[in-house]
């Protein structure tokens, strides 16, 4: 099974442009997914950039979410899972580590809705 | 009594949490970050807890986490204390998800206020609480956010 994080240049592109259409065909042997924390870091970096006006980042961000890319939440059920998990508390609570990194990896290993390889989606964030 | 809802920030939230009793029942007193003039709010809550709420995000949760021995030093606050939260929230309490609407939120969310960056987590707190589409009381001490004007926001 190949799964894969949108690439942040794609996300960007996705937002700036449009998808043209562009559909993502999720089948059983490959999934693209995509965090709500790394759409919102993106979202930042072109607001920052004044790079489009707000309302064509939100038409944008409208086609992105109908595009059929998974998208990857967060709600206190996954924090729950993660304070039940010591292993994943030694790992990834030190302060060395972002608490936006942090809810990206969150969301991949204890979303019910993230499948295939988790260990190799989390070193694409 | 007309339904409140009153959206905290992280350290606002780290108060809240300081001055819960055992039952994890609303219990306010004025801290650091939990000003004076934030408790009549909070009070209204708790006279009528089963309607008004105290709204945060899941990323505060993310964040208590994160910087936990910092947060809590000092305190009797465990890691089971925000883990029995979490699990099974009071009924003053609602925890939003981090999702679609928090992203379309996000647009609506200025990057500078008078001159000042609005910092990546705090925009995210202020999307969390515009997210919810009705009129909601936010309460912080972060003399940036209180700066920001938006429809159904109002900074305590």
């Amino acid at each position: 099974m190949n799964s894969v994080l949108l690439p942040q240049n794609k996300l960007e592109q996705f937002l700036l442009e449009g998808l043209k259409d562009l559909q993502f065909n999720n089948t059983d042997s490959h999934y693209t997914f995509n965090t709500t924390v790394g759409l919102v870091q993106t979202l930042e970096v072109l607001k920052k950039r004044g790079a489009c006006q707000y309302s064509t980042l939100r038409g944008n961000l409208h086609d992105f979410c109908n595009s059929g890319i998974f998208q990857l939440d967060l709600d206190q059920y996954e924090i729950v899972q993660a304070l039940e998990d010591p292993e994943f508390m030694e790992t990834y609570t030190s302060h060395a580590m972002n608490p936006f990194d942090i809810a990206k990896v969150l969301s991949i290993v204890y979303n019910d809705n993230c499948w295939g390889d988790k260990d190799e989606l989390i070193k694409q964030i | 009594m007309a339904n409140i809802y009153a959206y905290v920030d992280t350290c606002v939230m780290a108060d809240i949490i300081i001055s819960l009793d055992a039952s994890n029942d609303l219990n306010p007193v004025a801290g650091t970050f939990l000003l004076p003039e934030m408790l009549p709010i909070l009070n209204k809550i708790k006279e009528n807890e089963r309607f008004s709420k105290v709204v945060t995000s899941a990323f505060t949760f993310v964040e208590l986490i994160n910087k936990f021995s910092d947060i809590f030093k000092n305190t009797e606050v465990t890691m089971q204390k925000l883990y029995a939260l979490m699990k099974q929230p009071p009924e003053w309490l609602v925890i939003e998800p981090l999702n679609e609407l928090t992203e379309k939120s996000y647009c609506n969310v200025p990057t500078k206020v008078e001159g000042e960056n609005v910092s990546m987590d705090d925009a995210i707190h202020i999307a969390t609480a515009l997210q919810r589409n009705d009129e909601i009381v936010f309460l912080t001490t972060d003399h940036i956010l209180r700066k920001i004007e938006l429809p159904n926001l109002k900074f305590i």
